[in-house]
């Protein structure tokens, strides 16, 4: 009598699946309706469920869902054009389109980034208001604002853009952030962040399948996800601890996707322009190939960092480029190029500007201000791991 | 004794429990009814109706009170039929109840 399990994250696939076909068939502008049908039939599935698994899930909770907009439409009494078609097709095709589209409503242009992520996060992942404040380090209030003001401006101009090629870039855009909202968060809980990463790196896949979707750019994302991916668990040590790139054990990167990474980076080798998804996914190919940090292609990899500066101007790049210059020129060629810098105020407080700081001093022999940079870099970390791992390196400075 | 479980939660969309959470429902339902299968009627019972002046108790947060029933804002979520023993029976097995904060508990009777 009793039900089997059902696999992992069975019911937040399902809730973005149900949501998107529902939105398709009765209207992107009734997004929210949508959301509420297929919540509505995941709840009653926890219920009825255990007592009973029907034939096909999907298709039961489809039932379900699409039942319930029916009601909420005839109770506003109108749209009488859609009571008639009943739909109960449930076909995998189809759902997949559909979740792809929704990816593009959500990718308006006339929304900010950081809402786009906001709705992809709520609609297509399937977190709660109140999961998506905690990933995000925003106040529960403002991620309801922003999905609000995001939700009103898709039942104005919905209609139009199902996977309008210019938006692809949005698209990649959003998965870029939801991924490294994964990768490089703050946020403690290690599995939560696995659980971004893995649904970017799904989403991103599924668009690659799509003829709009399968840019040179897609593949050179994929690439960066798939090389990040590999290297996931090796950076924390048993306790939790962070680990450098270089005290990282190598082997317990994940050779499978270090070869789709490769895979994908030679798949986006085509195409007019190299995006900066290329010269990053270039760099973490770079890292993932170095048999050791020593033998790392240091020269190849500050290259990298130029290219990535051209496409996208950022003083990160150039400070990242400096620390791959100090391993391949030594230290003064690091402490050159970020001499060389207009350094913007925020940077200045930024607490690797002054980590890098610390530790290209630290090379030179100049102890006083190794220590002094190292101390600000300390007092303006984020996270706890980071500050152990902070306060490791001013006690071998201090030792020195 | 007979009785009817009528579980109810908040009706702020912001309370809604994620997918996550309701997956995990869905296992602690199915241990829940696994627990009390004896206990669970499979099928609603046949010619029921509330027993005047029957029992009836609201489990809310695992305190058990005889009312007030209902909070404001809150929507019913489901309902189970329960043959117990005594009414004592029935409150810890609506104290077990998965998911919703709130079980009301009413006597019923057959005619």
């Amino acid at each position: 009598m009793a039900a089997p399990e059902l696999p992992e994250h069975w019911f937040r696939r399902e809730l973005g699946r149900l949501v998107s076909i529902l939105s398709r068939r009765f209207g992107f502008h009734r997004m929210e309706l949508c959301e509420d049908a297929a919540q509505t039939a995941l709840l009653q599935a926890t219920q009825s469920w255990p007592s009973g698994l029907p034939e096909d899930p999907g298709a039961w909770l489809y039932r379900v869902a699409h039942n319930h907009v029916l009601d909420e439409l005839r109770r506003e009494k109108r749209d009488e054009r859609y009571l008639a078609e009943v739909h109960v097709g449930y076909a995998e095709q189809e759902v997949q389109d559909d979740v792809l589209r929704l990816l593009f409503v959500c990718a308006d242009p006339a929304i900010p980034p950081e809402s786009q992520l906001v709705l992809a996060l709520k609609t297509l992942c399937g977190f709660s208001t109140g999961e998506i404040a905690l990933r995000l380090f925003q106040s529960e209030d403002a991620v309801h604002k922003r999905l609000q003001r995001a939700r009103s401006r898709l039942r104005g101009h919905a209609e139009v853009q199902a996977l309008d090629p210019a938006r692809v870039p949005g698209v990649l855009q959003m998965l870029y952030l939801l991924f490294n909202e994964g990768y490089s968060s703050a946020q403690p809980d290690r599995l939560i962040r696995r659980e971004l990463c893995d649904e970017a790196l799904r989403l991103a896949l599924m668009l690659r399948e799509d003829p709009a979707g399968g840019l040179p750019e897609t593949d050179a994302l994929l690439s960066l996800m798939c090389f990040h991916a590999a290297r996931f668990d090796a950076r924390v040590d048993g306790t939790g601890g962070l680990l450098l790139l270089e005290e990282q054990d190598r082997s317990r990167w994940d050779g499978e996707l270090v070869r789709r990474g490769l895979d994908h980076l030679v798949r986006s080798a085509r195409g007019e322009a190299p995006s900066r998804y290329h010269a990053e996914a270039g760099v973490a190919a770079e890292h993932c190939l170095a048999p050791s940090y020593a033998e790392t292609n240091w020269e190849e990899i500050v290259r990298l960092y130029e290219v990535l500066e051209r496409i996208a101007p950022s003083p990160l790049h150039v400070l990242n480029r400096a620390i791959a210059l100090a391993e391949w020129k030594g230290p003064e060629a690091g402490l050159a190029a970020l001499e060389a810098l207009e350094v913007p105020g925020w940077l200045l407080g930024y607490y690797l500007w002054d980590a890098t700081l610390g530790e290209l001093h630290r090379r030179l022999g100049d102890r006083d201000r190794a220590l002094a940079h190292t101390r600000r870099a300390l007092a303006a970390a984020p996270t706890n791991p980071e500050k152990v791992l902070l306060e490791r390196r001013l006690r071998k400075i201090a030792d020195s | 004794m007979m009785f009817l479980f009528l579980y109810r939660a908040s009706a702020d969309p912001r309370e809604q429990p994620s997918p996550a959470a309701m997956q995990a429902g869905y296992a602690q339902w199915k241990s829940w009814m696994g627990k009390y299968a004896k206990e669970i009627l499979a099928q609603p019972p046949p010619r029921t109706g509330p027993k005047p002046g029957g029992a009836a108790a609201v489990c809310r947060g695992g305190q058990v009170t005889d009312g007030p029933y209902v909070e404001g804002k809150e929507i019913v979520g489901g309902w189970s039929f329960i043959e117990t023993d005594s009414l004592a029976h029935a409150i810890e097995i609506a104290k077990e109840v998965p998911m919703f904060p709130s079980v009301e508990i009413r006597e019923l009777t057959t005619f």
